[in-house]
């Protein structure tokens, strides 16, 4: 009798500690009517949303209400944001724009990309994936660092579709490698992570202090790494060709380009 | 001699009509899932000389554009044109500037009882992939049915045997890009495969 508590009790504990290794658990599901979302960037009153189907560049609110929608667009993919700014890259047009007060301009760039898919920019840099030229764009404080090219070999892409500077270092979604890639700031290669992960379109990305986030498009999950490259969760309820995805203030938002919604995770760990 | 005369000047005059005048050419293509692709292929047909106003939609597959009458290569050509960017036409609609229409639909084709049928593993990934298989079958003298079944990968055929054989079916698949096991593509053909077709070659049935 005893025993048999004992195991009860110690299979108990096992359970309650695999839940509690879940860092991020489902909290709700944003409805975006009419809006089919591939992008994510912070807005300060909410979200900008990119819908590469229509066009169109919305600031909508964290109820997913749409507040402002541009529509002079061709094609936009993934964007970021600097002082709450979008930043576009229009991958029909070859080029990465930004609106600022509701007028739109162009972010000069080296050299021409060929499918902008993604970018990211702070102060100092820039980053642009290079969706048909395998290649990153890279300004770092004006010098001209661009690199890589096709291949599968580390540091090599095959349509790479999303970009983050985090870190002190550039973070890649090489998405038909199936993988992630991370550099430093010479573009040299540091780590390639999610390979045997047997995922299907790597698209979007997104870092953290010690996470690095993934979505796998085909296959509909969102892989967790920490920044050694350790799975530590797969999310894939809910989830229909997720595109993108931000964490903020400990909640994950990931873009379903699939059923026209965002899915909200909440996490009580460090993020 | 008059009435030849008045022809030519007629025809003359209807020929300088339809210069600068433009064929709205609708294309129908199926399995668009990766907008990365689909407009990636957008991106590439709006290169070719001469067409312009292209649009894609993911939701209905439909692509459309125009391109100056005097300039139109016809049905087949444009469905070359399609193939080559990576997309599978289902049917190709061409309305010219005087309302008259050209059209042609690449899977009306009728299975016909009494003809073999097969089945084989044809490797591929996604909906775009079925869409090329079925059509690169159908294309085959003597294939009257083609089914790709994606999470299977194994292709239905129906075909007559007294014209085509059944090595013939498997080699106009790796024409297409689609290795199986009795034919494998050229690497330069695989490589040519939309980002999202481009399936793991090691797995076979």
């Amino acid at each position: 009798m005893k025993r048999s508590i004992s195991i009860c009790l110690l299979l108990i504990a096992a359970l309650i500690s695999c839940k509690n290794k879940e860092i991020f658990s489902y909290e709700k599901t944003i409805k975006l009517d009419g809006i089919n979302p591939l992008g994510i960037a912070i807005a300060s009153n909410g979200f900008w949303i990119s819908d590469s189907n229509e066009n169109k560049l919305y600031n909508i609110s964290e109820d997913g209400s749409i507040l402002i929608a541009y529509d002079s667009l061709d094609r936009p993919m993934h964007l970021s944001s600097l002082n709450y700014n979008p930043i576009v890259a229009e991958y029909g047009l070859d080029s990465i724009s930004t609106f600022i007060n509701g007028i739109k301009s162009y972010i000069p760039l080296p050299s021409s990309p060929d499918a902008p898919a993604g970018v990211d920019m702070n102060e100092q840099s820039l980053v642009v994936a290079d969706f048909y030229n395998n290649r990153i764009i890279y300004t770092d404080q004006g010098v001209d660092k661009t690199f890589g090219t096709e291949g599968n070999e580390d540091g090599e892409f095959h349509y790479p579709t999303d970009v983050q500077l985090a870190n002190g270092k550039i973070y890649v979604a090489d998405a038909y490698n199936h993988r992630v890639q991370v550099f430093d700031s010479n573009g040299g290669h540091l780590q390639t992570i999610g390979a045997m992960d047997h995922m299907d379109a790597t698209t979007g990305i997104h870092i953290t202090k010690n996470w690095i986030i993934a979505t796998d498009f085909e296959n509909s999950r969102v892989l967790l790494y920490d920044q050694e490259g350790k799975l530590l969760q797969i999310i894939d309820q809910n989830l229909d060709k997720p595109t993108d995805l931000l964490v903020q203030n400990d909640q994950l938002y990931i873009l379903n380009y699939g059923n026209q919604n965002i899915q909200v995770y909440k996490s009580t760990k460090n993020k | 001699m008059k009435n030849i005369i008045l022809s030519i000047v007629f025809l003359l005059i209807g020929s300088v009509a339809m210069i600068g005048q433009n064929d709205k050419v609708a294309v129908k293509v199926e399995g668009l899932g990766c907008p990365f692709c689909a407009f990636g292929l957008e991106k590439k047909v709006k290169k070719i000389k001469g067409i312009k106003d292209i649009t894609i939609d993911m939701e209905t597959g439909m692509m459309n554009f125009q391109i100056p009458t005097e300039k139109n290569p016809g049905l087949s050509a444009i469905d070359q044109t399609v193939s080559n960017a990576g997309y599978t036409a289902v049917e190709i609609t061409i309305v010219k500037p005087d309302g008259t229409v050209e059209e042609a639909n690449y899977f009306d084709s009728q299975p016909v009882e009494g003809h073999q049928e097969a089945k084989f593993f044809v490797n591929g990934k996604c909906g775009m992939c079925k869409s090329r298989i079925e059509k690169a079958a159908l294309k085959v003298d003597g294939v009257s049915e083609a089914s790709w079944d994606v999470k299977k990968k194994l292709l239905f055929i129906r075909y007559d045997a007294g014209i085509v054989r059944l090595e013939d079916i498997h080699k106009a698949m790796s024409d297409a890009g689609h290795d199986t096991n009795n034919s494998t593509a050229e690497l330069a053909t695989y490589k040519a495969l939309p980002a999202c077709c481009l399936y793991d070659r090691k797995s076979k049935s």
